[in-house]
């Protein structure tokens, strides 16, 4: 017994938490829909692509946001292509500002990237809805999937989404 | 304050009023609903929300199936907590669910890309236990009886989704040291409207495994002698296998052939034979046809036919007809038969998934019936010669049919984020016993951010197969066509625990119960009847740990105490508690390179046979499989049983004998595997 659980736990003290990458996938797909949701998408697009910048900041956070640029880049959405790329949060004063922000960060770091994307007027994803309070628009997986939607930052941003996403989504309010 | 407020047409004043949508805006808008759709049925399908919703499934996806070097489904369910796999004393593997094991049928319903590949005849399947890993996307297991699924999911029920249909072509060639090979491919073309997709196998085993001596029991004088002395095992098998699936728009033409081929191994009397020159073939074709449809966006509607044969043909050495220690196999009594069944079926369905419900209303039919049947039963040193008897003397009763009709709800509720329920019924007839009513209810509820709590019931049933109602064989098979259905009714209790997003404990808590379970006993005339027994208690818990980190490494420990009233072979300890501790540490070593480590330990069992005390001991085998990627070809190299240790199953003596006469290993049990090395080579295009 003491063999095998010194065989097994071993690797535990190695390394640390991660996540479901086949949730990850499925959720990188819809936030690329709900990117082309976005009114003045056409104006913001950088060269005539969409820029999606997938934000982290720890090593770990970068092999998300690496696996989620993957799924994105090179992709077309009726003929505007995506290009995506996997963007340190330490390097996002250096760069221009993109289409769309998706953040694989803290609630902490969140914070700051989402003065960044009020600022820009551009949507900010986060994967994890408990951070929907940071950000614009996150997922929900229960028994289906929910999108859900930060009107306050929204309107904040000055961000105006088809309205077919609110026949589906759970809107969020942050506290009055 | 957080709050969450559902809105939903009204909201539209706080977005943009008084556009007018462009063909353009409106294909957005659809593309975002039918993603959104796809995305909800995917989760489902591919059980991606399995903690949110009130059920207990297991599910094993292919980069662990891949990177665990399983090659056969039984590798793979051996994963699963709660699962462990055992042979029966005539060598056939067998699978223990939650410490239940059961003689020549699982008692679980096995499906195949949704086709249910269990027979009428015996209600098994083991003909499909060796399917390619290779070949399989992910499997899901189910332990608690499902209502919803009808007969035969007494045990649970096993889902394997293959690649057949799916993007990405592959061929892979298995080396064993065991002897044995294995060789996979898979294939898919784009054609007009549609695509084409083929995966086909073939597989050899035939391992040196030397036979304990065999005892014979006298129960008239209670003298113990040995038979026959060591032999080696006839352990040949054979697999192969193709699948096809032509996929146009909504219409789905799907075809799937197994056959299996077994030596008798020890015996199916327990006596290992002298010669090895009688095999068994089993066969099972499926074809099915299927439709699916649209009636609104949350309506959808599903339509299919089936037709199925399954054939068992063969025959097999027993013992030597005199009961007299021989060298000589002329002298054994030859068993065999051949069985041909066919049935044709129907199905559809209707499903709604809306906000707060996803409804399943189904109605299916089928009719089956043996086409053609002999038995064999010849003994070459009196002069006999192999002949098909039928009539009187037929393996089963000539004649027979089946009609079966059932309808069935199932409606999953969601009325708040942190709360689901689901509720089921299903009502079948069956020409053979009349109506049988099973049902389900289950709730799951979120506790805070980190605990989740589910607690499921079912109640369902197992028809009698033809074999238990209506066989005739001289020896070992009796029918009993009064028999009824057996049913069970299982609590489940389940907790998760979240220590991240992705490092989950879990623990599972059942307590059960099977009403006239069918099985086998001696008769007044000391003949082997089926017959509905005592009532059967389970009850036993899991506990799991998986974590996966974000570089790919997933780490995976359970678990399982069983304690059943009746653990299914003879002479097994009743009540006693087997403990079973399994666990794996997929690591990724650097891009490509995959080191997969998996351990289990098994606990002895304790034995209360006629005249001796036994135990079989305990086991705890270690495999090690390393994964090499290269682009479009993979090596991976392995060793199942890395400390060479023997791994002893219990086997139970043979059915009594012309009233009077029973076969034993001389240990009670059967000791497989030594260390095996394998080689595999894939080839992705």
């Amino acid at each position: 017994m003491k063999l095998i659980v010194s065989f097994l736990l071993i690797p535990w003290l190695l390394f640390s938490q991660g996540f479901d990458s086949r949730l990850m996938e499925i959720e990188t797909a819809l936030f690329e829909k709900i990117i082309f949701l976005d009114y003045d998408i056409r104006k913001k697009l950088v060269q005539n692509r969409a820029e999606i910048y997938i934000v982290y900041k720890t090593k770990r956070q970068k092999r998300v946001a690496e696996k989620a640029a993957e799924i994105l880049d090179g992709k077309k959405f009726h003929d505007i292509p995506i290009k995506a790329h996997a963007v340190a949060f330490d390097m996002l004063q250096k760069r221009d500002t993109p289409t769309v922000y998706i953040a694989v960060l803290s609630s902490k770091d969140i914070q700051k990237l989402l003065q960044i994307a009020v600022k820009n007027h551009r949507l900010l994803f986060t994967y994890d809805p408990d951070n929907i309070s940071h950000a614009m628009v996150s997922l929900q997986i229960d028994a289906k999937i929910t999108p859900i939607v930060n009107s306050d930052m929204l309107k904040q941003a000055n961000i105006e989404l088809r309205p077919i996403i609110f026949k589906v989504a759970k809107i969020y309010r942050n506290a009055s | 304050m957080k709050r969450y407020l559902y809105k939903f047409a009204t909201m539209l004043t706080i977005t943009h009023a008084g556009i007018l949508f462009g063909q353009d805006d409106t294909a957005i808008e659809e593309d975002f609903l039918s993603s959104l759709n796809e995305a909800s049925e995917i989760i489902a399908k591919e059980k991606l929300n399995i903690d949110k919703i009130p059920s207990t499934v297991t599910v094993i996806r292919h980069k662990t199936i891949e990177h665990s070097g399983a090659k056969t489904l039984y590798d793979i369910l051996a994963m699963v907590p709660g699962i462990d796999i055992s042979m029966s004393a005539s060598g056939k593997r067998e699978i223990v669910v939650r410490g239940s094991r059961e003689k020549y049928r699982d008692k679980i319903k096995l499906l195949v890309d949704g086709i249910d590949v269990t027979n009428n005849l015996y209600s098994n399947q083991f003909y499909y236990y060796l399917f390619p890993a290779a070949l399989i996307k992910r499997v899901e297991v189910t332990k608690t009886p499902d209502a919803i699924y009808g007969s035969n999911s007494l045990l649970g029920v096993v889902n394997v989704i293959t690649f057949l249909g799916q993007k990405g072509n592959a061929a892979t060639f298995d080396i064993s040291s065991e002897n044995g090979y294995l060789t996979t491919l898979h294939q898919r073309w784009a054609i007009k409207n549609g695509t084409l997709s083929v995966d086909m196998h073939k597989g050899y085993s035939n391992p040196d495994i030397e036979a304990d001596p065999t005892l014979l029991i006298d129960l008239k004088t209670h003298r113990v002698s040995t038979l026959r002395s060591k032999e080696l095992a006839y352990a040949l098998e054979k697999t192969k296998g193709v699948g096809m699936e032509w996929n146009s728009g909504n219409f789905k033409l799907e075809y799937r052939y197994q056959n299996y081929i077994k030596g008798s191994f020890f015996g199916i009397s327990n006596v290992v034979p002298l010669a090895h020159d009688h095999d068994v073939s089993l066969s099972h074709h499926a074809l099915q046809a299927s439709y699916d449809g649209r009636l609104g966006p949350e309506w959808r509607w599903h339509l299919q036919g089936s037709d199925k044969e399954y054939i068992w043909d063969g025959s097999y050495r027993t013992f030597p007809y005199n009961f007299q220690p021989t060298d000589d196999p002329s002298k054994d009594v030859i068993m065999g038969a051949y069985i041909h069944e066919r049935e044709i079926g129907a199905m559809g369905y209707l499903k709604y998934e809306g906000l707060i419900h996803a409804m399943t209303i189904q109605a299916e039919g089928a009719y089956a019936k043996p086409v053609k049947s002999y038995y064999i039963q010849y003994i070459p040193a009196i002069g006999q010669q192999e002949t098909h008897l039928t009539g009187e003397k037929n393996i089963i009763k000539e004649g027979i049919k089946r009609t079966t009709k059932a309808i069935s709800w199932e409606d999953l509720i969601t009325p708040w984020e942190d709360f689901s329920l689901i509720l089921g019924i299903r009502a079948d007839h069956y020409s053979d016993f009349g109506y049988h009513t099973s049902w389900k209810a289950g709730m799951v509820k979120q506790i805070g951010d980190a605990d989740v709590l589910k607690l499921l019931y079912n109640n369902t049933f197992r028809a009698p197969s033809w074999v238990e109602l209506y066989a005739k064989a001289e020896a070992e098979f009796h029918g009993n066509e009064n028999l009824k259905p057996e049913t069970m009714q299982m609590l489940e209790g389940v907790w998760l625990h979240y220590l991240s997003n992705s490092n989950r404990i879990q623990l599972n808590v059942f307590i059960g119960r099977n009403d006239d379970p069918i099985v086998r006993a001696t008769n007044d005339q000391g003949l082997n009847q089926y017959i509905n027994g005592d009532r059967k208690t389970f009850r036993g818990m899991e506990l799991s740990w998986r974590w996966e980190s974000v570089d790919d490494n997933i780490l995976f420990l359970s678990a399982s105490l069983t304690n059943n009233s009746d653990p299914g072979i003879k002479y097994q300890k009743a009540n006693s508690p087997k403990k079973n501790i399994k666990g794996w540490f997929d690591w990724h070593i650097e891009d490509g390179l995959h080191l997969f480590s998996q351990a289990s330990y098994r606990s002895s069992i304790t034995v209360d046979h006629p005249g001796q005390s036994l135990k079989v001991p305990s086991s705890f085998v270690v495999n090690e499989t390393l994964t090499k990627d290269m682009g479009a070809w993979s090596i991976k190299g392995g060793v199942k049983n890395l400390f060479d240790k023997d791994v002893e199953y219990l086997a139970g003596p043979s059915d009594i004998i012309q009233n009077r006469y029973m076969f034993i290993h001389s240990h009670g049990e059967i000791r497989v595997l030594g260390r095996e090395f394998y080689l595999r080579i894939e080839k992705h295009w």
